[in-house]
């Protein structure tokens, strides 16, 4: 495997920065105007409104859940770090008998 | 046709009392005109671009993002398929962006002609009045005169009758161009409807190997997903044309009979610029709402391109531009007046050191994440760098040659 290099503090910033947006494109659907429901138009607009709306909370579930991914992998990498960390104390300590 | 009804001095146009008669609202009542609205069209327009803007914005942001999460370093297999992912991503959005956009672009167009039409339905109305008629709901005519003689009273019907046929016209032309604005809209939004992201469950476990070691982690739900450029490279890399390109191809071309019309002289020469433009594009399913009608690409900076197999101004196949940030579309037609394009010689650009990547590919089920578009997509129909096969480079990167488009492969 090549390098890695990381910062679970980085991915926990994205992650939330990520949070945030997902927010927003869901909170993001503008009240639509109602025309007259005698014009075929006003039907139209009003679909075109809903679709808009069904794209929005598709994208915030998207972006919430690579928000969840990277907040995950940050919280590996952390583990696996300090995981690593105890194995080789432990290496250390077996040494010194 | 007319009919004369009742008393003889009530005049409606026939197609009025049919169309009304059949239940529909093709031909609008006197008070439908009167209160015609278009202000849902204009807010829709508005609306729906102020999205399009906003979500673009949001998943450019977030990608930039991942490139330094927090603004530190992230290298590795997992950086690689995270950035994958967020500029598939961007892609996706993009895409459905620029189908807002054009929706809106339908939406405003709509309100104008129907505005326009309307007051024309308003003027004929007004006219008729000031003759001397009253015009009812249904929009028949009614002279308010009487008496003068059976000479002056076939005269009157004789305007009446015009007068009845003239608003009748102009009202059925604002009830149909209605309906077909609507259509217009419903077939520009209709592929936002059942999109999404097919999303693998999280693994919420440490990515940890059995032995303890540290794992890579994994945001792959798929394959690598075939990289239509390099991150943060807006652009693409496969030797197609930019915004700033094709503008500056199409800005020489002679100006047609509108200033956003350009003309080439033949058909091949459309088609040349057609496969020029479009090298680097990405198809967006149904653009011009009828798969007949012509293709729709947009590439990777935002460049809409369509080409259309008829104009409706002149039956010619016609291309429809769209560059980012500028108003409106361009539009070049085949006409022997024309000019011919002056396509640039593709030229690879310099080969770019791509991102570290993970050692071994990682096998997973065959499901992508960050597919759009009416579900899973299956494995490869993400976009690729198309290659204009004139274009006489052998080392530009070729749909199936098996030969890596890239250093890394």
């Amino acid at each position: 495997m090549d390098g890695v290099r990381v910062s679970s503090e980085g991915l926990q910033a994205l992650a939330a920065e990520c949070a945030t947006v997902s927010a927003q494109l869901a909170d993001v659907s503008p009240s639509p105007a109602t025309g007259p429901n005698s014009q075929a138009t006003s039907t139209a607009v009003a679909g075109g409104y809903a679709a808009l709306r069904a794209v929005a909370s598709v994208l915030a579930t998207r972006v919430q859940a690579t928000g969840l991914k990277l907040s995950t992998a940050g919280i590996g990498y952390t583990a696996s770090d300090d995981d690593a960390s105890r194995r080789l104390a432990a290496l250390g300590q077996s040494l010194e008998v | 046709m007319m009919t004369r009804r009742g008393a003889s001095r009530r005049w409606v146009s026939r197609s009025r009392s049919e169309v009304a008669g059949a239940g529909g609202t093709a031909t609008p009542s006197l008070s439908q005109i009167v209160n015609w609205d278009v202000k849902h069209l204009e807010q829709a327009a508005s609306d729906w671009t102020m999205t399009a803007t906003q979500w673009e914005g949001h998943f450019g942001t977030l990608h930039r993002a991942t490139m330094s999460p927090g603004g530190s370093a992230w290298d590795g297999a997992g950086a690689d398929a995270a950035q994958e992912r967020s500029f598939a991503d961007l892609v996706n959005v993009r895409g459905i962006a620029d189908t807002l956009r054009e929706a809106a672009a339908i939406a405003r167009r709509g309100a104008d002609e129907l505005h326009y039409l309307q007051r024309n339905a308003m003027s004929a109305v007004a006219e008729a009045e000031e003759a001397g008629f009253s015009v009812g709901e249904d929009l028949s005519v009614t002279s308010r005169q009487t008496g003068g003689g059976p000479l002056a009273e076939a005269q009157r019907a004789s305007l009446a009758e015009y007068h009845a046929m003239n608003i009748g016209a102009r009202a059925a032309e604002l009830g149909t161009a209605d309906n077909t604005v609507a259509a217009t809209i419903s077939a520009a939004t209709a592929p936002l409807s059942g999109p999404h992201f097919v999303e693998a469950a999280i693994d919420a476990r440490p990515p940890h190997n059995t032995n303890g070691s540290i794992q890579a982690v994994d945001f792959k739900e798929g394959p690598p997903i075939p990289d239509p450029g390099l991150p943060g490279d807006s652009v693409g890399n496969g030797g197609g044309p930019t915004a700033t390109d094709i503008k500056g191809v199409i800005d020489k071309l002679p100006e047609g009979n509108k200033p956003w019309i350009r003309e080439v002289r033949t058909p091949q020469d459309l088609e040349n610029l057609w496969k020029w433009m479009r090298q680097n594009g990405m198809d967006v399913p149904n653009g011009y709402g009828d798969p007949t009608k012509g293709s729709v690409v947009t590439l990777p900076d935002g460049t809409r391109v369509g080409q259309r197999v008829a104009a409706g101004s002149n039956g010619q196949p016609v291309l429809d531009i769209k560059l980012p940030g500028e108003n409106g579309d361009v539009k070049v037609h085949v006409n022997p007046r024309g000019g011919i394009p002056e396509i640039p010689p593709a030229v690879r650009p310099p080969a770019v050191e791509a991102p570290t990547r993970g050692t071994a590919p990682v096998e997973a089920p065959p499901v992508r994440g960050g597919g759009f578009g009416g579900g899973v997509i299956p494995d490869g129909t993400l976009p690729r760098p198309v290659h204009l096969p004139e274009a006489g480079d052998p080392d530009l990167p070729v749909i199936g040659d098996g030969i890596p488009d890239r250093p890394d492969g």
